[in-house]
């Protein structure tokens, strides 16, 4: 998947998740999905869960969010300077929500796995780079030459 | 994010508008304390202005609920959009969380509670 790749460094707190994420989906709007639907809308979730991770757990200045699509679907990298982190723990889904007594948070990485088809984790470089691929399996998407 | 609100008798609806996110999150929570103050605790969360949501609005939803249910209220949700539903789908939220078909079925709902006790009415 290397037909078209945007990589975007950014500062990772909260607020500036929002700006990457309104990016991405202006990314994905022009590319494959014009009134950003449902596909659009699954991606941004994932890559907004991973990218709070990086700014509510990571401790690093700045982090890197790289995008690339081809006909197949979208893969995204995004890498940020660190302790490596173990995801392993925080990938399952908590007590659902259903329990009255049930989380308030922990979702962010179970709904990362959902949401795209494949996910994976190096720690390399003292950085953590997540990596998630997500296909397009919708026929409502075509993508621009 | 910008969260108006109406009050319809005893019930009151928010609608937020714009993405309902970690950055804004405490926003909605904050406003849901209010109202449990005023002794509101009948809310309907009408999602129709709603264009994203992530783990923390989910979790300020549910946290919502819990504060409201803890003043024998509740929570009930409307106007979402298919991906916003599939988040509380996948996490069963929507199991705790009622979600109604139209904004009049959600005020019947909220009415009916408050009839039968708790909060304004």
């Amino acid at each position: 998947m290397t037909d078209r790749t945007i990589t975007l460094t950014f500062t990772p707190d909260f607020r500036t998740v929002d700006l990457v994420r309104a990016a991405l989906q202006g990314i994905c709007r022009e590319l494959f999905e014009p009134d950003g639907g449902a596909f659009t809308f699954e991606l941004a979730l994932a890559a907004t869960e991973a990218m709070n991770n990086v700014a509510e757990h990571s401790g690093a200045s700045v982090a890197e969010l790289e995008v690339a699509a081809d006909e197949e679907g979208v893969v995204l990298r995004l890498a940020s300077p660190g302790e490596r982190f173990d995801s392993s723990a925080a990938a399952a889904m908590p007590d659902d929500a259903s329990d009255p007594d049930g989380a308030e948070g922990g979702y962010g990485l179970a709904l990362i796995q959902e949401l795209v088809d494949r996910l994976e984790f190096v720690y390399e470089n003292g950085r953590n780079v997540l990596t998630l691929y997500k296909r397009f399996n919708n026929e409502g998407i075509t993508k621009e030459g | 994010m910008e969260i108006k609100v109406e009050v319809d008798n005893n019930v009151v609806i928010l609608r937020p508008v714009g993405s309902l996110v970690a950055s804004t999150a405490e926003f909605l929570k904050a406003q849901v304390a209010k109202l449990v103050e005023k002794n509101y605790v009948h809310v309907l969360l009408d999602m129709a202005k709603l264009e994203f949501i992530d783990s923390s609005g989910l979790g300020a939803c549910i946290a919502a609920n819990k504060t409201l249910a803890g003043s024998e209220g509740g929570l009930v949700c409307t106007g979402a959009s298919e991906p916003v539903r599939k988040i509380f789908r996948i996490t069963r939220a929507d199991q705790k969380i009622p979600f109604a078909d139209s904004r009049l079925d959600g005020l019947r709902i909220l009415q009916d509670k408050a009839f039968k006790g708790g909060g304004k009415g």
